[in-house]
C-alpha cells in the first residue's frame, strides 16, 4: 500500500505545479509538524493551531509532513482516478464500519474517508507523511475547521507516544486537571469559566496527552477553538462574542469562537496533568468535588475519546486505563453558580499541591 | 445447559480492568459496556475461550456457590453478551490449559452478573463533541435526538 501514499504524493504535486504550494510549521505536543497545502487551504485549515505556528520554512525530516489539497484537478494517474471516484461515490462499499479504508488501512499505514466532510486522511508512519485530500473546492463546515486533521494528527501523534483525549484541560503552569466526559456533562463551559476566572487553558475539546519526566502525564494544548451551541449560552461569556468567527450560521450550526486572539497570555502549551474531573449538572445551588474510581473516570472518558477518532483502538484504551489508574479522579458536581466552578478546581489543585500562580478569583471576568 | 463454546469478540472488542471492574468497547457497533464482581471475571476468562458450564467451574473457586448455580446465574449474561456482540460462539477450539481465576482469601457471594450497555456513542459521533446545552443555553442539557441527522461532526452519510 506503500504505492498508493506515493500516488497521492504525485497528485499533491501536480496539484501543487499548477494552483501553487504553501507551508506553515507548527509545534505539537512537542513534535514537528509541517502542513503544505496546494491553493488556499492552509488559511482555512490553520487558525485553530495558530497558537502552536512556529514557522513557515519547510518540511522537517524528524516530524511529519502534512500535505493538503482538494479535487478541483484530477490526477493523471488513471488507477488512482479510478479509485477516487469509486471511494467518493460508493464510500460505503470501501470503507469499514469507522470510515477506514478496507483495502489501505492497517498499523503502519491508517487511511480514513469521512463521508460528511468527503475528505481523506491517510498517514504514512513509516515515511513520516500525512495526506489530507478533499473531494472538491466546496468549503469545509466550521466543525472542521475548528478541529483540523484531527484523524491524521491522532495517528502521527500515537505513533510518537502521544495520545488525542476528548477533553478540556485548565489550570496553571505547575499543574492542572482534564475535564472528560461526553457532550453535555458541562466540561466546555467549565473549562470557559477557568479561562475567564484567569486560569490558563490549553484546550476545551481536545488535548494530547503524553508520559512526562516525573513519572506522570503531561497535558498539551491542540486547538485553540471553542464551540457553543446558541448565542443563548454566549450569554454566559460576553467578552468572548467578539471572537465568534462564523457570524453567519446556518441552521444548528454551533457558535464557534476563535481564542487565537482572546486572552493569548492564558493559553497554555502544556501543564502536568494533576486529576481528571468528570462533570455532571446537578442543578443544585453549590458546585462539590468528590472522588470517584478510575472505573468512572475511564467510562467518561473512553468511549467519547475513541468514538471520534476512527483510527482508535486498544493502544488508545490502554494508554486511556494507564492515566485513569494512575492519577486522582473526582466528579466535578456542577451547581448553577458558573463563578463557583474555577473555585473549586483553584482549591482542589491547592490540595494536590499546585500553587495557584493566575490570582484565579470568583467573578474575575473580563 | 448450553454447550457451546464462546470467546471475547476481539479485535472489535477492546477493554480495560480496573480492580474487579471492566470496561468494554466495541469498536464496530460503538456500544460500550460495564462490567463487574463475577461478570468481569466471566469476560476475562472468555478471552480464552470457555463453555457456560467451564465458566462455571472456574468461577466456582472464587465464589460461593455451586458449579451449577454459577452456571445457570450466567446463562442470561452470555444471551447479552451475545446479543451485544461481545462475545462470538467458537467453532474450532484451540488446545489450552484448565481454566483458573487468581483467588485471594475466603470466598466471595455470587451474584448473577449483569451488563451495563451504553449504546450512546453513535450519537457522540454525530453531536458536537465540545458544548452540548440545550438552546436556552448552560445548564440546560441538550436533549437526545431520537434519530440522528447525519453529516455533522464525525458523521457517516
Amino acid at each position: 500500500m506503500k504505492a498508493f501514499a506515493q500516488l497521492m504524493e504525485s497528485y499533491f504535486q501536480e496539484s501543487a505545479s499548477v494552483n501553487g504550494e504553501a507551508c506553515r510549521r507548527f509545534e505539537i505536543a512537542g513534535t514537528s509538524v509541517s502542513l503544505k497545502s496546494s491553493g488556499g487551504w492552509l488559511s482555512e485549515m490553520t487558525p485553530a493551531l495558530s497558537h502552536l505556528e512556529v514557522g513557515s520554512d519547510g518540511a522537517d525530516a524528524a516530524g511529519l509532513t502534512v500535505m493538503m489539497w482538494d479535487g478541483g484537478q484530477e490526477p493523471r494517474n488513471h488507477l488512482l482516478r479510478a479509485y477516487l471516484f469509486a471511494l467518493t461515490n460508493w464510500w460505503f462499499s470501501y470503507t469499514g464500519p469507522r470510515g477506514e479504508l478496507l483495502d489501505i488501512h492497517s498499523e503502519s499505514m491508517t487511511a480514513t474517508y469521512h463521508p460528511g466532510t468527503e475528505t481523506l486522511s491517510l498517514v504514512d508512519l513509516e515515511r513520516h507523511k500525512a495526506f489530507y485530500w478533499k473531494r472538491d473546492t466546496s468549503p469545509l463546515p466550521y466543525y472542521e475547521k475548528c478541529s483540523p486533521f484531527r484523524s491524521l494528527l491522532h495517528s502521527w501523534m500515537r505513533s510518537e507516544g502521544r495520545y488525542f483525549v476528548h477533553g478540556a484541560a485548565v489550570g496553571y503552569p505547575n499543574g492542572g486537571v482534564l475535564l472528560v466526559g461526553k457532550g453535555g456533562s458541562g466540561k466546555s463551559t467549565s473549562a470557559l469559566c477557568c479561562l475567564e476566572a484567569g486560569m490558563h487553558y490549553a484546550g476545551d475539546d481536545y488535548c494530547i496527552l503524553r508520559d512526562n519526566s516525573a513519572g506522570g502525564y503531561d497535558a498539551h494544548s491542540l486547538y485553540c477553538t471553542a464551540k457553543l451551541v446558541s448565542m443563548g449560552d454566549l450569554k454566559s461569556f460576553p467578552a468572548m462574542s467578539r471572537h465568534v468567527v462564523n457570524e453567519e450560521r446556518e441552521p444548528g450550526e454551533k457558535v464557534a469562537i476563535s481564542l487565537a486572539d482572546y486572552k493569548t497570555e492564558q493559553l497554555i502549551d502544556h501543564f502536568p496533568l494533576r486529576a481528571v474531573l468528570v462533570p455532571m449538572i446537578t442543578h443544585g445551588a453549590e458546585t462539590k468535588i468528590v472522588p470517584c474510581s478510575a472505573r468512572q473516570a475511564m467510562m467518561a472518558i473512553a468511549p467519547s475519546s475513541l468514538a471520534q477518532l476512527p483510527a482508535s483502538g486498544k493502544q488508545d484504551l490502554e494508554f486511556l486505563g494507564r492515566l485513569a489508574r494512575g492519577i486522582p479522579c473526582y466528579q466535578l458536581l456542577l451547581g448553577t453558580g458558573l463563578e463557583q466552578i474555577p473555585e473549586k478546581i483553584a482549591e482542589l489543585l491547592r490540595t494536590l499541591g499546585v500553587t495557584d500562580q493566575c490570582g484565579v478569583t470568583a467573578g474575575a471576568r473580563n | 445447559m448450553d454447550s457451546r463454546c464462546f470467546r471475547v469478540n476481539a479485535p472489535s472488542v477492546i477493554y480495560e480492568q480496573f480492580d474487579g471492574e471492566l470496561v468494554a468497547i466495541h469498536l464496530d457497533t460503538g456500544a460500550y459496556h460495564s462490567l463487574q464482581g463475577a461478570g468481569a471475571d466471566a469476560f476475562l476468562l472468555l478471552t480464552e475461550e470457555a463453555t457456560v458450564n467451564e465458566l462455571g467451574e472456574a468461577l466456582e473457586s472464587k465464589y460461593a456457590a455451586s458449579v451449577d448455580q454459577i452456571s445457570q446465574g450466567l446463562v442470561p449474561f452470555l444471551a447479552a453478551l451475545e446479543a451485544e456482540k461481545l462475545i462470538t460462539t467458537v467453532e474450532v477450539r484451540r488446545p489450552r490449559d484448565p481454566l483458573r481465576l487468581p483467588v485471594n482469601g475466603a470466598k466471595l457471594p455470587f451474584q448473577a452478573p449483569s451488563l451495563e450497555a451504553y449504546h450512546d456513542l453513535q450519537s457522540l459521533f454525530l453531536l458536537d463533541p465540545v458544548h452540548e446545552v440545550g438552546e436556552q443555553g448552560w445548564p440546560a442539557a441538550l436533549e437526545a435526538k431520537p434519530n440522528p441527522v447525519p453529516d455533522e461532526d464525525g458523521a457517516r452519510g
